[in-house]
């Protein structure tokens, strides 16, 4: 989580540089669109021109001519700068809508790679909001404030350079008030930037909140927690409210002053061409044009003041980004996962969550291609940290960790994850239909292979039954199906895959006993031509393992095959024994 | 039906804030007229120029040019103030529809939700909320300061020359009208835009919200897919409301230049017969471009409206749908400690689907029975305890708590007697304090918290966490077992005093011990209970269980008896007593 912290304008500036990989590819449509502001300035900087000649030599001398021609000029500028910025606001927004589409991608293809470590800590709905409202909000500042700010920036150039050559004098009047406008949008950018990020840190937790709240909504209600959730609620909005209360604040100041300076500046100019002390008085078209090239000056820095919240916005947002794309909590390893046989070898492997403490001490086992093995153990024995080390989805282990003889630390996560299955503990079902499910999208994964996996674990039995079948539309969740039938497909997407090593987290804990009688069914079958294990909760899938590994407190008590390790006595007699006569704290 | 709902929207949130308005308006007109002052000052200067000077004159003038400087100073505080004053009410508005809208979806029945995505219903609540604060602080001060500007302006400048000043705005009378024919393609588009950013967002946060699965199953590819799909979609929608966005707004800018055109052009031979003086030139220009900013801003205005009557739109279902409710008024309250139930003839479909899930149901329950019920999966098991805790209404006439039909009762009211453990456990990021005193009316004493933990068998796991009660769990914090987490959630039935207790297959990850010893305190609650298990050893221990097929009630007795009657019932059911499961 980003905690407010004020940063430099230097900072910031550099923080736009680092959207330049993603600009490069529009590089062509930049320098166009570069090109057409020089001349908005120019076109600006003719119109005083153009007033003063009209007013002095047309106007005031009553030559009508003149006056005709001034008008005429004037409409040219008029037409053409219409153009010069539609063409050239066009260009640069759509380079940025561009932009922002591959930065998004980009960005939600790094948070997926990021390590489940990483996503262990940080809230979805914060990563969401990171993926989503950032780049929206970031696509509107810059379209709307840091783009047309620069096209303002053009035009102030064209003003101050006109001021120039039409007085001098006043020129250098008018730019004496600069500095101090200056440094007010200095100032107050700070502040207003300060006020914004903890906004941003508030509506974070308030949208993570809601968000909770909405997917547990039957559970807010069946314990008629309404009150307690509001009240949180509540406070939590306050707090973004108040927050948000002073930027407003440094927002109001910030354009009424650069208001009232614009005035307080006209009125130096008409003092210095009637002060006392003044020797010549300047021609009426000069004092006309003069007042025009002041407001010309101020209006982009009106428009410069009140794009700063958004430019802040931008700034903010980009930080937030990029402080995404800075983390590189990734899984090493890049070679290739050819897993042909299915022989699993874990030689001395140590690991911790939360050094020092160990998860898990020198490990030592071997599975040989095609055989299974069951983990027994209490919650915090480590079974569930010997599934996630294999499936790469945690690093940072000493020792080694072998699949067919190639260690796991050279291989690529995903190319691994590929040729295993693992059924976790949690079912979790996307919307979509039944075969998106099953198959999650991946092209090579067949509607054949699926249907045949479906008949393989027998969902088929009741997919055949739904309205539309394989096509039936699933709901988030899969409330529209039973916990067994939710299973059911967590197998079938497992065995889609057609994967050399099978892992079973706890898979029968919570299905209902004629699914269950399937998935037992399922189960013997995954016994032939792969390599299994299983975190087992039923003894007669642990007493179906080739062999089994009893843990305590992340060592491995003892292995072996069941009647071997009952005739032994060991651990796992004494657990069997009491387990068979019903006492949990056995495991306790 | 927007016009309806921003009247709703004004009068619950809006129109409470008139002081702060007030006090914003008149510091906006004190602003304006202060504003207006300038040029007519600038235009006695230059006027008093070129007419030559007299001695009187040269004293004059530079007093004249010290007064702007000292309007330019006042309007500094004014117009700080009123962009305060109108743009605080803005945010006070957002929070206060915020929790208002808030308190509603809470109470909205389960069906809204099934009907709406959460990720959209969530881009709704956050997203659309915003857009209306825009409309009521931005869109607010803009209006007002179009309203001041043009009346003050038109004023001063009518004075003046009356064709000038009509020839000067004619082009802002085009404008109008452009923009009277764009706007509605802007709103469209505009509102196509939204849709396509609540999909993305849908879909963002069902893969990262689920990532762990995507990533065991190396399955990132194809869900990045499915989210370039939508993020195509929003650049699409994007560019169509650019290119209309940016024909028409520099437009505006372009209308403002061909004013000053005309008051040059028309001004200028209106100068040269003597019927104006050059100074009003001078003025008319500073005028122009005073109204042009506000001007440019009705375009702006007019978009933030449509924004926002699309926001309301999307925001209306929040409003207009039902909130649970008692359907007449209720009577008084049960005084029994457990509860009676009756279900007549209850036939029952999901909304919005075909397959009825219960039919012709009838059942009695007497007083402290405790009613097992087991059948296979889609036999509507968990079906009978979403009607009896209302998330889904029956029809009317056929579920009865002690002779009452369920829906005269607030079904607050209702829930409170009834204590329902949810087959899908839901923890908050909170410590396990919170998550156990959550909904309680009175914070509950540490011994209370120590005796439901107890009673359900968690107590030891607790206190042997570092921090205890305080541990930090969900999302950011500890991460529980599938078992831990059922303990937890039965510990809150605990903390309650339920005369009617629904137990929906929660004890599947426990053992037979745990499972015994959870059974016998769910006894000493002394309610009525019904407990949907696969579990031979729990349905031994009901006074009656039934046995559901096909959203009916296929048979029932004491289960020895039914199994006996049903050999077919022995696939339902894990072996009887077989103590197979060890905890997780």
């Amino acid at each position: 989580m980003s905690k407010p912290r004020p940063k430099r304008f230097w900072a910031d500036l550099k923080d736009l540089v680092r959207l330049w990989p993603f600009l490069k590819a529009h590089k062509k449509t930049l320098i166009l669109s570069s090109c057409l502001i020089p001349v908005i300035s120019v076109l600006q900087m003719s119109v005083p021109f153009i007033l003063k000649r009209t007013i002095d030599q047309g106007v005031l001398k009553g030559d009508f001519h003149v006056l005709t021609l001034g008008a005429l000029a004037y409409l040219i500028v008029v037409i053409v700068e219409y153009c010069v910025r539609a063409v050239q606001t066009v260009l640069t927004s759509r380079a940025v809508f561009q932009m922002i589409r591959d930065m998004r991608m980009s960005l939600i293809d790094h948070i997926m790679r990021l390590s489940a470590r990483y996503h262990d800590k940080n809230l979805s709905g914060a990563l969401v909001t990171r993926a989503t409202s950032d780049f929206d909000n970031l696509s509107e500042s810059l379209n709307q404030g840091v783009l047309s700010s620069v096209v303002d920036l053009a035009v102030l150039t064209g003003a101050v350079v006109g001021l120039f050559l039409l007085d001098w004098h006043l020129a250098l009047i008018t730019l004496c008030v600069l500095p101090f406008v200056l440094l007010t949008i200095n100032l107050f950018s700070k502040a207003l930037k300060q006020s914004m990020l903890l906004a941003r840190v508030k509506i974070a937790a308030l949208n993570a909140y809601t968000q909770e709240c909405l997917y547990g909504v039957n559970t807010v209600k069946v314990l008629s927690g309404h009150k307690d959730s509001e009240q949180k609620f509540d406070k939590l909005t306050l707090e973004y409210r108040d927050a948000q209360m002073k930027s407003v604040v440094a927002d109001a100041v910030l354009f009424s002053l650069l208001d009232g300076i614009a005035s307080i500046t006209i009125g130096l100019v008409l003092w210095f061409t009637v002060r006392p002390s003044a020797e010549t008085f300047l021609s009426a078209g000069i004092m006309i044009a003069f007042v025009q090239y002041v407001q010309n000056l101020f209006d982009p820095l009106k428009q410069l003041a009140n794009k700063i919240a958004m430019l802040q916005g931008a700034f903010t947002a980009i930080d937030r980004v990029f402080s995404i794309f800075d983390t590189h909590e990734f899984i090493g390893g890049d070679g290739p996962a050819e897993i042909l046989m299915g022989k699993v070898e874990f030689v001395d492997v140590s690991f911790a969550y939360n050094p020092p403490t160990p998860t898990l001490q020198n490990l030592n086992f071997a599975i040989p291609s095609g055989d299974s093995l069951a983990l027994v153990g209490t919650t915090g024995s480590g079974k569930s940290t010997i599934i996630k080390l294999l499936s790469k989805l945690y690093t940072g282990y000493e020792g080694e960790i072998l699949i067919d003889d190639q260690p796991l630390n050279a291989m690529d996560g995903v190319a691994l994850r590929r040729k295993i299955a693992i059924v976790p503990q949690d079912i979790v079902i996307f919307k979509g239909s039944v075969s998106f499910n099953i198959g999650l999208g991946e092209p090579e994964i067949t509607q054949a292979m699926i249907e045949e996996a479906a008949k393989y674990v027998e969902a088929d039995r009741f997919i055949q039954k739904l309205p539309g079948a394989y096509n039936y539309q699933l709901r988030e969740g899969g409330d529209d199906i039973s916990v067994g039938q939710r299973q059911l497909i967590a197998f079938a997407r497992a065995i889609a895959r057609n994967p050399k090593i099978i892992i079973l987290d706890e898979a029968t804990s919570s299905v209902d006993p004629a699914s269950d009688a399937i998935i037992q069914k399922a189960i013997e079958k995954l016994f032939t031509g792969r390599t299994l294990i299983v975190i087992a909760h039923r003894l007669s899938t642990i007493r179906r393992c080739d062999s089994i590994a009893v843990l305590e407190k992340g060592r491995i008590l003892e292995t072996g095959a069941h009647d071997e390790l009952i005739r032994k006595q060991g651990k796992y007699y004494s657990l069997h024994e009491k387990l068979l006569h019903d006492d949990p704290d056995a495991l306790a | 039906m927007s016009q309806t709902g921003m009247r709703r929207f004004a009068k619950l949130f809006v129109f409470e804030l008139w002081p702060w308005y007030l006090g914003g308006a008149a510091c906006l007109a004190v602003t304006n007229m202060i504003s207006l002052e300038i040029p007519q000052l600038a235009k006695s200067i230059v006027n008093h120029l070129h007419e030559g000077l007299t001695t009187a004159d040269g004293d004059q003038l530079p007093k004249l040019a010290l007064a702007i400087m000292g309007l330019g100073l006042a309007q500094i505080f004014v117009r700080s103030s009123s962009r305060i004053l109108i743009f605080w009410p803005g945010r006070k508005l957002e929070a206060s529809s915020k929790s208002y809208i808030f308190r509603r979806v809470m109470r909205l029945p389960q069906y809204f939700f099934d009907r709406f995505g959460m990720g959209d219903l969530i881009s709704r609540f956050s997203n659309d909320l915003g857009q209306l604060r825009i409309f009521f602080a931005f869109g607010v001060l803009q209006i007002l300061n179009l309203i001041f500007i043009s009346a003050f302006t038109l004023y001063q400048m009518l004075k003046v020359h009356k064709y000038l000043t009509l020839s000067a705005l004619a082009p802002i009378i085009l404008m109008l009208i452009i923009t009277r024919i764009i706007m509605p393609r802007m709103q469209a588009f505009t509102r196509k835009n939204q849709e396509a950013v609540g999909l993305l967002t849908n879909r963002v946060t069902e893969t990262f919200t689920n990532i762990h699965v995507i990533q065991t199953n190396a399955s990132e590819r194809s869900f990045l897919k499915l989210i370039a799909e939508e993020n195509e979609k929003v650049y699409a929608t994007d560019m169509k409301v650019l290119l209309l966005r940016t024909l028409f707004f520099p437009l505006m800018t372009a209308l403002t230049g061909l004013s000053q055109l005309i008051v040059l052009f028309y001004g200028g031979y209106l100068v040269t017969q003597g019927l104006i003086s050059i100074g009003d030139i001078l003025a008319f220009n500073i005028y122009l471009s005073y109204l042009a900013f506000p001007l440019t801003s009705i375009g702006i205005i007019i978009a933030v409206y449509q924004r926002s009557k699309t926001a309301l739109e999307r925001i209306e279902p929040f409003f207009t749908s039902d909130l649970e409710h008692a359907r007449q008024d209720s009577a008084g309250a049960l005084a029994s400690s457990a509860l009676q139930v009756e279900i007549k003839n209850l036939s029952f479909t999901y909304p919005g689907t075909e397959h009825s899930v219960l039919n012709e149901f009838n059942l009695s329950i007497h007083v402290g029975e405790m009613l097992g019920v087991c059948g296979a999966v889609g036999s509507g098991k968990s079906t009978l305890f979403s009607i009896l805790t209302r998330l889904y209404d029956p029809p009317a006439g056929t579920v009865f708590l002690d002779g009452k039909d369920i829906l005269t009762e607030d079904p607050q009211d209702l829930r409170d007697k009834i204590a329902y453990a949810l087959q899908k456990v839901h923890l908050f990021s909170a410590t396990l304090k919170e998550n156990l005193s959550f909904g309680l009316k009175a914070t509950p004493s540490p011994e209370a918290l120590t005796a439901a933990a107890r009673s359900a068998q968690i107590l030891k796991e607790i206190e042997g966490f570092p921090e205890q009660w305080e541990t930090q769990i969900g999302e950011k914090g500890l991460r529980l077992s599938g078992g831990q987490k059922q303990r937890l959630a039965l510990a809150r039935v605990f903390m309650r005093r339920p005369k009617l207790l629904l137990l929906d297959d929660v004890l599947s990850a426990v053992d037979n011990l745990t499972e015994a010893r959870l059974i016998q305190e769910f006894r000493r609650l002394n309610c009525t209970m019904i407990i949907n298990s696969h579990r031979g050893s729990v349905l031994d221990l009901c006074d009656r269980v039934l046995y559901l097929k096909d959203g009916r009630i296929f048979d029932q007795g004491p289960f020895p008896e039914l199994i006996g009657r049903h050999p077919e019932l022995q696939e339902e059911i894990h072996e009887q007593a077989a103590p197979e499961t060890i905890l997780g």
